[in-house]
């Protein structure tokens, strides 16, 4: 653009060139459907953001429809961890929604599952012993399981 | 206590003297002391004199503030860090930016790499169409129409 040129760089494709491990990191800064979207730059990008370790999911009013989004993009995912996913609901959810996010993100391996739900919630199907962290926002717990630590924002 | 100076040289044979605390930051460098055992130029093969010059000027910055109260830095010293760094990574054009990423890669000093990669996603990503991404990072589209489409109808809900 305009200002690039006032500054004088020279006009290259840098950030396609960085390795993998730079891009990942970069890419795991910013919401999941930025980094989705980002497949459509170039052939070399399509699947990139299948291998970023850390998920951000916001849910806007439709929450069937981001379920749907979601469990579409957990099972798409590739990365062999999946370090973190935090899901920011805005919305009153049924709990099957949650056992059914919760089932796909172990199936992904993840180390951190982040939960802001913005009702009360009380299903302990998210326990799992691969699960590190679960930190629930906004929301009552009953049944902890006694191996996953829980942490309260 | 004396304060120990160490010598590095960029890739392209420029030589820096700083401070041994300025060099510790990196979590690389002290390695390639331990290797050195003739303890005196550490030669830097990946960075190039001007990045490395940038990456002394944070690394500097950063020492001074961190020694600056005796331990536990005042919120407003914090603040002011935070706007010099920020004022920092505004002052470079995008291949400095890119290269500066890779020296604090290489050299492992994580706020620097942290900085940069925060930084490249929010002023090169965040916020922008696909276009205006392409168009910031200077990406070429080597999809067809038809080929682009398909992506897009992949993963609908994204660019909604």
């Amino acid at each position: 653009g305009e200002s690039l040129a006032k500054r004088g760089a020279v006009i290259e494709d840098r950030i396609s060139d960085l390795p993998e491990h730079l891009i990942l990191q970069i890419l795991s800064l910013l919401p999941t459907k930025l980094v989705i979207a980002t497949s459509v730059l170039s052939k070399q990008w399509r699947s990139v953001w299948k291998m970023v370790p850390i998920l951000q999911f916001e849910s806007k009013r439709n929450i069937r429809k981001f379920s749907e989004d979601v469990c579409k993009s957990l099972l798409s995912h590739k990365a062999p961890v999946l370090e973190s996913l935090h899901l920011n609901v805005n919305e009153n959810c049924e709990d099957v929604y949650i056992g059914i996010w919760a089932a796909i993100a172990i199936t992904r391996h993840v180390r951190e599952l982040l939960l802001h739900l913005r009702f009360s919630y009380s299903d302990s199907r998210v326990a799992c012993f691969v699960l590190k962290t679960l930190k629930l926002k906004d929301c009552v717990l009953i049944d902890i399981p006694s191996k996953v630590p829980v942490g309260f924002w | 206590m004396s304060k120990k100076n160490i010598v590095l040289k960029s890739s392209n044979g420029i030589i820096f003297e700083v401070e041994e605390a300025v060099a510790l930051q990196s979590e690389t460098i002290p390695y390639m002391i331990e290797d050195d055992c003739a303890n005196d130029t550490i030669p830097l093969a990946n960075v190039t004199g001007d990045i490395l010059a940038l990456v002394i000027e944070y690394c500097k910055k950063h020492v001074v503030v961190a020694d600056g109260d005796g331990g536990g830095s005042s919120s407003s010293s914090q603040e002011d860090l935070k706007n010099w760094d920020a004022q920092f990574m505004n002052d470079l054009d995008q291949s400095k930016i890119f290269n500066l990423l890779l020296a604090a890669d290489f050299l492992n000093i994580k706020t620097l790499f942290d900085l940069t990669c925060q930084f490249v996603a929010d002023t090169m990503i965040k916020g922008k169409s696909v276009e205006e991404v392409r168009r910031t990072l200077n990406i070429e589209k080597d999809y067809t129409s038809e080929e682009e489409a398909k992506a897009r109808q992949e993963n609908e809900w994204a660019f909604k």
